[in-house]
Order: C-alpha cells, then structure tokens, then sequence
C-alpha cells in the first residue's frame, strides 16, 4: 500500500537519510525510537508536509512524492490534535468533508457517525477551548476518520494524556483498526502502546531505519545493538576477540558448538534468565553468579546479577517471594541456548 | 527557658528591619515615578483642556476649516490604513513563512521607516515623486505631492511598517501545524489561509489597523514636508493646528487638539480591548 524508496531530507537539525520501508494494507506500524531520531519528519514527509531531498513515496502505486498534502489523502492527527480553536467540535470534523463540497445533509450525518464511533456525539456544539485532553483527542480522530482514509497517520497522539484515558483510547483504536481495516502508522516512543498496538514495528535513530519487523521479530531478534538495547535488551556482549577483558562466560559462550555465533554481539533478553538458588537446570548455560541488587519494578523485580559481567535477569514478583533474593546471595544463573541472540553489528 | 529557644538567633532584628527599609524603599521608588508619569500625563491634558471654554470649543469644531480637516483626516487616514492592511496581510505572511538568508535584510529594511526621521521620510518621497518621478506622474495625471493624493501616500509609507509588524505578531502566534493540518483535510494553500489562518489573526489584524489609523491620524512632519499645508486644500487636523497656532488663533488649534485627542483616546481604548485575548472568539 505505501512504499518508501530512499527518503532522504535534511530539515535544520534534523533528517532523514536513505529510509526504505513498505507498509501493508490492514497493517499497524508504530515507529520508535529516541527523541530526535527522524520519526516525526517521516510521517510528516508521508502526509507531504516536507518535500524529500532525494527518494520516492509510493501510495497504492502512485507516486505522490510531489503531490502537496492536500492531494494525497492521508489522515494526519499531530501530536498536539493541531484542533482549530475557532471552531466548534463539529466544524473540526466537518472540515474536510466541507472542502470537499458535499451536501449539508450529507456531513451532518457523516459527521455524526463519527462523533459517535469516538463517543463525542454529545460535544459536537462545545468549543475547543473547553475540552479535556481525551476528548480533544476523540475529536482530532473523528477529524481525520470522517474523511475515510484508508492511511491513517498518529504523531505520539496518546502520549499527552493520562494513563486511564491513553489504555482507554489504545483499546478504542485498536478496534477501529480491525473494524475498518485502517492501515496505521504511529509515532511513539512507548513500547507497551506499541506492543499493545503494532503489527509491526519501526525503529529509528539518527534519522536511519535500523529496523522494520513484526512486533515478534523486533523483540527477539534485533538487528543490531541500538534496537537490542532500545527494545529493553540490556544484556549485550560483543565477541571476546574484540574485547579481551570479557569475562570466560562469554567467551563460552562463543566457542559452544551449539552456536552458529556469526555476530559481532551476542545478547539475551533479561525475561530468558532463570535464576535459582539450587544448581540442577536443564539449560543449556547454568553458571554461578552473586545478586548484586534487586529492584522492585511493580510487577516483576529487576535482578543484577554478577557472573563476570554484569547480567540483568527480571523475575516475577511470586517468583521473588518464593527465592527471597538479596544482593550477596550466591545463585545459579540459567540461560537456555535457544535464547541468545547475535547482532550484526554494534 | 522554652521561651529562650523560641527567640530568633542574635541580628534577626537588625537584618530583617534593614530588610523591610530596603523593601520600602524600592516601593516608594516604583510607585513613586508611576505616579509621576501618570501627573505628568494627566496635567499635561487638563491644561489643554481647561484652556478652551465649551462655547469657544463648539464654535471652532463648527468652523468650516475645521470641518474640512476633519473630513479629510478622516478620509486620507482610512484609505491609507486600507491600503496598509491590503499589502500588510500578504507582506506579512510572506515574512512570517520565510526562512532564508534574507529574511534578516528584509526585516531590517522594512523597519526603516520606523527609524527614518518623519521630516526626511517627508523629503525622500518629495524628491522621488516630485523630481524623479513628478514629470511622468503629471503627465498621466497622476501628480502627488502637494495633493490629497499625496497625503495618502505620506501616511501609507509611514504606517506600512506597523501594520506589516502587527499583523505578522498576529501570524506568528498561530501555531503552523494549523494550517499543515488544514491541507491534510484537503485545503490548498490558500484555502488553509482563508479558513484558518486568517480567522485566528483576526484580533491582531484589527488592532494593527486600529493602530495604523491612530498613527496616521497624528502624521505631521512627512505630510507638512511633501504635501504642505495649504488651506482647506491638504490643511489634515496636524497641519491645521500648525496653521492655526502660527496665526496666533490659539483656541482654534486646540479644539483640533481636543479632537485628535478624542480619536486617540477612542483607538487606543479599542487597541487594548482588542489586544486582550479572547475577545472575539473565545469569550
């Protein structure tokens, strides 16, 4: 549905450079990474709000790299809802079906559909000015949804609300993908709302791509380093040759014939460490270890542990009640060979 | 011995009275040269105005030489205001859009005529329009100085800035992801401007007209250098006090005063309603 060849473009500070992605219909891309990293100007370039410098965007086959915003037919909620304070709720949504010149009778109800698919029908006479940060929110989207685009771009559009609200409408958004088949993209920087939401997910840094998987993918097989330790893998080791001072439980690791260890880096998620107290497991890497702290996180505990190198496993919070871990405690650390996972590159 | 630990540490007293004198002071001092400026204004005014009785007053207003510097101010003040809101609106959206290496020079030199004295600004547009362009103009008919035409356009290089500088205040504090998102609903560029844009400036586009008409209202050194001030000719309520006072008819000068005074009172009684945020829209 959207293909992205090569986008590159240079905006002040910030830039993209040589982003290629393609985009399924029915798909829901959330795009991630850290502040500054480009994800914004995409989306933007998507809605054609930046010319590109160099590359190509593709829409159902069309090349709208050149076509201005309003020739492309994309919904666009920006983070800050972008709302016209001068207008009531209803004028918001009725916008776009006004420019496209449709009969009276005819937006009043497309619009009322709207309003009701996002639970605003009874706002529909209230200023801006004078809604709560969930409702701005419903009514940027009943914006965007009434015109039935079939791209439906959101710019960190739950970020500014509180927890209640953002579950609330993450819930409600992700039934109106399935229900009218919305091909999403969405800039985040939340993992649970992307976990929660995507189909696949983006990772961007430094105005680069550096992955483009399914959630599932991106998760257990990062590409390289930055998405390992973006998508909370903190336990990364590079090979023992680039860095002698590892520690022999790496560079057992590196030997093990069990392991086509191909990468430059070897990591493991911290959920795929088992920790116990007595030594008798049946994964494949059981190796002493001392707790070094133990953090309650609500409800798992972070444990590092020291094993030559520092190793950060989480737990369960019955998992810690029935170990009763402390830092000094002596512990066998177990880690199945199935769960390592090599990087291409640092 | 409670009581002992309670009292404050030794040179609590002496600094905290320091303090308070210090503080007094500074109070005394602020609001002190307030009230000063406010006597100073105040004074200034009830001078004028007690100087002239209500009959003298009404007798000059009726005066047919006041009467036609009123119509003309009036009339010369309102279309070069027009037409420095006409050019404003797109002068200044074009400087709030663009970002090149330009835009500095550019904005330096349309403060020029807030900077140029009003007597050199009144020479330069002589020597322009009369010795440099004066033959051509005349010949289509069109010649400016030393006419109501002229004062027109004395005005409307005079204000052309504060209008372009309001009205871009006013584009500037819209956010721009406004209209982006307006063309993403299916607006062009102007249609985003129209139904956008243009609506949420609408306050400051008002108080920069309001604030150009009361600038023009009071124009005297340009108009006076390029128009002159002939009688019940290019006589606007400037030049008329000018005239009167040099003809020692004191009492007719100062009802011209008194007038501009009014308009000047009402505009910027307007200026700070309009200036107040939601006013128009969002009261």
């Amino acid at each position: 549905m959207l293909e992205i060849n090569n986008l590159s473009i240079q905006l002040g500070e910030f830039s993209l450079h040589d982003v290629t992605l393609t985009v399924q219909r029915g798909d829901y891309l959330c795009l991630a990474g850290p502040t500054g990293a480009g994800k914004t100007i995409l989306l933007e370039c998507i809605a054609g709000l930046h010319r590109a410098d160099r590359g190509a965007i593709r829409l159902h086959g069309r090349d709208v790299t050149a076509l201005p915003p309003e020739a492309r037919g994309i919904g666009y909620v920006p983070q800050d809802y972008a709302l016209f304070p001068h207008m009531t709720v209803f004028e918001n949504i009725a916008y776009g079906l006004r420019e496209q010149e449709m009969r009276k009778e005819v937006i009043t109800r497309k619009v009322r559909d709207a309003a009701e698919t996002m639970q605003i029908g009874y706002l529909l006479e209230r200023g801006i000015l004078h809604l709560s940060g969930g409702e701005r929110q419903r009514t940027a989207f009943a914006r965007a949804l009434v015109l039935d685009c079939e791209l439906l771009l959101l710019d960190e559009s739950l970020s500014a609300l509180d927890v209640v609200t953002t579950k609330e409408l993450s819930l409600q958004l992700a039934d109106l993908h399935h229900q009218l088949g919305l091909t999403v993209i969405h800039v985040t920087h939340d993992f649970d709302e992307a976990f929660s939401l995507a189909t696949h997910i983006g990772i961007c840094h430094q105005g680069r791509l550096l992955q483009l998987d399914t959630v599932e993918e991106v998760f257990t097989r990062p590409a390289c380093r930055t998405v390992a330790e973006f998508v909370g893998i903190v336990n990364v080791f590079p090979r023992p040759e680039a860095d002698p001072a590892q520690c022999p439980v790496v560079s057992r690791l590196y030997s093990s014939p069990a392991q086509a260890l191909d990468g430059r880096c070897v990591c493991i998620r911290p959920d795929q460490i088992h920790v116990s107290r007595n030594g008798a497991s049946s994964c494949d890497f059981a190796l002493p270890g001392v707790v070094r702290q133990v953090r309650w996180m609500g409800p798992i505990h972070e444990v590092t542990l020291d094993v030559g190198v520092p190793l950060i496993a989480t737990i369960s919070r019955q998992e810690q009640e029935a170990l009763r871990l402390l830092p000094g405690d002596r512990v066998h650390v177990n880690m199945p060979g199935g769960a390592f996972h090599m990087l291409d590159s640092t | 011995m409670a009581q002992l630990q309670e009292l404050p540490p030794v040179g609590y007293h002496a600094q905290t009275d320091r303090h308070r004198v210090g503080q007094r002071i500074f109070r005394i001092t602020a609001a002190g040269a307030l009230l000063f400026e406010l006597a100073f204004v105040s004074v200034v005014l009830i001078a004028l105005i007690i100087y002239v009785d209500a009959a003298s007053f009404v007798r000059s207003l009726t005066s047919p030489e006041i009467i036609h510097s009123i119509k003309l101010t009036i009339i010369t003040v309102t279309i070069s205001t027009g037409l420095s809101m006409l050019l404003a609106v797109p002068a200044a959206y074009a400087l709030s859009n663009y970002r090149g290496r330009l835009a500095p020079l550019i904005d330096t030199l349309l403060d020029l005529p807030i900077v140029v004295p009003p007597v050199a600004a009144g020479l330069a547009l002589l020597i322009l329009f009369g010795y440099y362009l004066g033959d051509a103009m005349e010949a289509k008919g069109l010649f400016l100085p030393h006419t109501q035409r002229g004062i027109v356009v004395a005005q409307f290089f005079a204000t052309m800035t504060y209008s372009v500088r309001s009205v871009k205040a006013a584009f500037d504090s819209i956010s721009p992801r406004l209209p982006a998102v307006a063309r993403t609903l299916g607006s062009n560029q102007w249609r985003a401007f129209r139904r956008v844009t243009l609506p949420l400036a609408r306050n400051g586009l008002l108080a920069g007209a309001v604030l150009s008409w009361s600038r023009c209202l009071g124009l005297f050194g340009p108009v006076i250098m390029f128009c002159g001030a002939t009688r019940f000719k290019t006589e606007i309520l400037p030049t008329s006090i000018y005239l009167q006072t040099s003809v020692g008819q004191i009492e007719q000068a100062v009802a011209g005063t008194l007038i501009l005074l009014i308009f000047a009172v009402l505009t910027l009684f307007i200026f700070k309603r309009l200036g107040a945020p939601g006013l128009l829209f969002w009261s």
